[in-house]
């Protein structure tokens, strides 16, 4: 293992890192998420321009191939500016669950996803359906002459009303499947998150669908994209609990109670200590899911990124509950930073199965090889 | 970045593996998977193995008869060593005064201790803390004042472990009292039979005696007892303490501990299954699996850091957080243990020592308690846990 970043990584942490600082103050992000889209355009263009949207597409289709530590590097950069872009469903999940496709179908929305041009969403979630039950999926896939159609309700679909295109899975018969959707024809509502991102219900009426892939061949690829999410959103938390602990590091120097900054006071240093071991803790384990998320055996994949998931939601609920309090009642207000990473830092505790599920999960794995 | 693990260090751990499950002498295997602290003996014969393979100075440089390890490989080897589990090398000698011989000492005094520290044919221990000078090291009395060539020391050490098997201890002593506090202050190496030095046992709560008060009452020493220079004996302690970056963390010792509680936990069966299968214990134990997952790579990432900056000669602040973290999961191990033994650890039947009773518990019922009440001194000793955290506070958040 070799935790440092090659010269080519520091140079996309770098130019993304500078690229946030110029354009993604706290104020930027209220305007772009208060939009109408939810986002922001340009800021997605600017993305592209990066490169970013074409790191997970393979080369063959105008991408980067790019490896699991860029989209680590990546992510943790769009968790400490808390971006609000639909990179995780489209450039993280598109991709892995594309790759279930024939290349007819997936090639020329890869081509379109490199660029930038299309936005992606993965219609996964239903309403009282946990993380990993594929067996149980209740929109009903139903083939005619004339071909695929769905019904039923996907909730929640991360930026499900902005894409163009939804990756929707469903009970076809006695097997999963996974279906494409063009945007026009499901009935989507859309709702701002705890956290100020966007996600919608999607409602399938005899939604017309194009069939991507099925039987054990879907279900490897909606486990794999559910790998390849759970370590996005782990690196994104290490990114938003950096951040956070700066933040509140800041705060203790600037705030003075009692004659002096609160950060001679030891017992708030000895808590502000904790949420580092904290920070630290979970970036191992954040690293440890990008390094296993893409592997095919499915127990020790599995395993690991219950144990990675486990320590981040540990670690997440720990920062995000200790910077809201070293920051005293400001902590508490919307025009503070603080509480929207503590907003955030929560959703990806429940983002992919939460933390009972993947004790759970890892539990009947046999636990973790020592 | 590259977040695959690296084949020649995977073969690297396969060799040390092969050669631990080799050569470990069998009558030792048996005590140490007891859980029980290895006698001066056990040391002594599996160092001197060690020795033979050139394996007793894992951190020492080519020029000093080490192996010539990188970082991750001296982790390794220190790891699998713990999880084995085999007994520690004497850490007194070969990772502290050995180093700072070898970086600050005379020639002479180079020549005549590192090969003895290899072979564990000086068996040393540290006269660092005192009874007022605990995390306040700096605050250390004990003097020495020049007496013609050589040096009259006066005072007393504490906590001093392993004294009662030492026949050599380095010491720290105040040499200028004038000066503040950490400049006046000299290292010198010193033979336990001098005259005028006294150990006493102290009895640790879990019954054991590995810890002592060394008194020092007019002690004789001659001038070639001194490291270095005179009043730089604290620049040479913080370098001695430095030199424990990932060490500290012991991941390999809880390794261990885990590798023989799962064992256990399979076997011993509650309410008519294993232990393992019940919920509550079962999530303590991977809870503590996770933890130690992460504390492991947390560990190669200090690492993997200090490769490719070189080493500075100074900690790491992440050395804190794996002292802290480092801990906490030992003494959970052995709270996870205890949970094994349950109330069959109530009786000290003295088993898995020399004249034990036969006694119908298991050998390592026991051996649980006594280790719990033992671990405790973990989140004490080589800066407590509160200072540490007081190190992150100030070194990574400024504060």
């Amino acid at each position: 293992m070799d935790f440092e970043l090659s010269d080519e990584q520091r140079m996309l942490r770098e130019s993304l890192s500078r690229l946030l600082a110029d354009n993604y103050s706290f104020e930027q992000r209220n305007a772009y998420r208060a939009s109408q889209r939810g986002y922001d355009a340009a800021m997605w263009q600017a993305f592209a321009e990066m490169g970013l949207t074409a790191l997970n597409v393979p080369e063959a289709h105008g991408g980067l191939g790019a490896s699991a530590a860029e989209t680590f590097i990546v992510m943790s950069e769009f968790g400490r500016a808390l971006a609000v872009e639909p990179f995780l469903s489209t450039c993280v999940l598109a991709p892995v669950l594309l790759k279930a496709a024939s290349e007819a179908q997936a090639g020329p929305l890869l081509e379109r996803i490199a660029t930038g041009d299309a936005v992606a969403a993965f219609a996964h979630h239903e309403p009282a359906r946990w993380a990993g039950e594929v067996e149980s999926l209740s929109v009903a896939a139903r083939e005619t002459a004339d071909g695929w159609w769905l019904n039923g309700v996907k909730s929640p679909v991360r930026h499900g009303a902005q894409a163009d295109v939804l990756i929707v899975s469903a009970n076809a018969g006695d097997e999963a499947g996974l279906f494409l959707v063009q945007r026009e024809t499901a009935v989507r509502r859309d709702m701002e998150t705890q956290d100020g991102m966007r996600a919608a219900e999607v409602m399938f009426e005899d939604t017309p669908a194009e069939r991507l892939a099925g039987g054990l061949a879907a279900d490897e690829a909606i486990a794999k994209a559910e790998a390849a999410g759970l370590a996005a959103v782990c690196a994104e938390a290490i990114g938003a609990m950096d951040k956070a602990l700066e933040l509140t590091g800041e705060y203790m120097k600037e705030r003075e109670q009692f004659g002096r900054a609160i950060g001679a006071f030891q017992a708030l240093q000895h808590t502000a200590a904790d949420m580092v071991i904290e920070v630290e803790q979970a970036r191992s384990m954040a690293l440890y899911a990008s390094m296993m998320a893409g592997w095919d055996d499915a127990d020790a994949r599995d395993a690991a990124l219950s144990a990675a998931k486990v320590q981040v939601c540990r670690s997440a609920r720990a920062v995000g509950q200790a910077a809201v309090q070293l920051h005293g009642g400001v902590g508490m207000t919307m025009e503070y930073a603080i509480g929207h990473y503590f907003k955030r830092l929560t959703m990806i505790e429940l983002e992919f199965g939460g933390l009972d599920y993947h004790m759970d999960r890892l539990s009947a794995l046999g636990g973790l090889d020592t | 970045m590259q977040l695959e693990l690296k084949p020649e260090d995977e073969a690297f751990r396969a060799e040390v593996r092969t050669f631990i499950a080799e050569h470990l002498p069998a009558h030792i295997r048996h005590h140490m998977e007891q859980l029980r602290p290895p006698t001066r003996d056990m040391v002594v014969e599996w160092t001197r193995i060690l020795h033979e393979k050139g394996w007793a100075t894992p951190r020492w440089p080519v020029e000093h008869g080490g192996p010539g390890w990188s970082a991750v490989q001296q982790y390794i080897f220190i790891e699998e060593m713990q999880a084995a589990p085999s007994p520690d090398l004497l850490s007194f000698g070969v990772n502290m005064v050995g180093p700072v011989i070898y970086t600050f000492g005379s020639d002479e005094q180079k020549s005549h201790y590192l090969p003895r520290i290899a072979n564990l044919e000086d068996w040393w221990c540290q006269g660092f803390s005192e009874p007022g000078a605990g995390s306040d090291l700096a605050s250390l009395r004990t003097k020495a004042v020049r007496d013609g060539d050589g040096w009259l020391i006066n005072g007393q050490k504490t906590w001093t472990t392993l004294a009662q098997h030492a026949n050599m201890i380095f010491v720290l002593a105040r040499t200028d009292p004038d000066a503040k506090k950490q400049a006046g202050i000299s290292f010198f190496l010193l033979n336990m039979k001098t005259p005028g030095i006294t150990v006493r046992p102290i009895q640790t709560i879990d019954g054991g005696t590995e810890i002592n008060e060394v008194f020092f009452d007019d002690v004789c020493v001659p001038g070639d007892a001194l490291v270095g220079e005179e009043n730089k004996g604290w620049d040479y302690a913080k370098f001695l303490l430095g030199n424990e970056r990932v060490g500290i963390a012991r991941i390999g010792i809880s390794k261990g501990r885990m590798r023989v509680i799962e064992r256990l936990a399979r076997e011993r069966r509650v309410s008519g299954r294993p232990l393992i299968e019940h919920p509550r214990f079962r999530d303590r134990f991977i809870e503590t699996q996770i933890e130690l997952k992460s504390l492991e790579i947390t560990a190669m990432r200090v690492l993997s850091a200090e490769a490719a900056r070189g080493n500075t000669g100074k900690p790491d602040p992440a050395s804190s957080v794996l002292k802290i973290k480092g801990s906490e999961l030992q003494q959970k191990t052995t709270e996870l243990y205890l949970d094994v033994a349950g109330e069959m650890s109530l009786m000290r039947t003295g088993k898995g020592s020399e004249g034990a009773n036969d006694a119908t518990i298991p050998d390592w019922a026991d051996a649980a308690a006594a280790l719990y009440f033992n671990a405790r001194k973990v989140s004490i000793y080589g800066g407590s846990n509160e200072i540490q955290k007081n190190i992150i506070a100030k070194t990574i958040l400024g504060l």
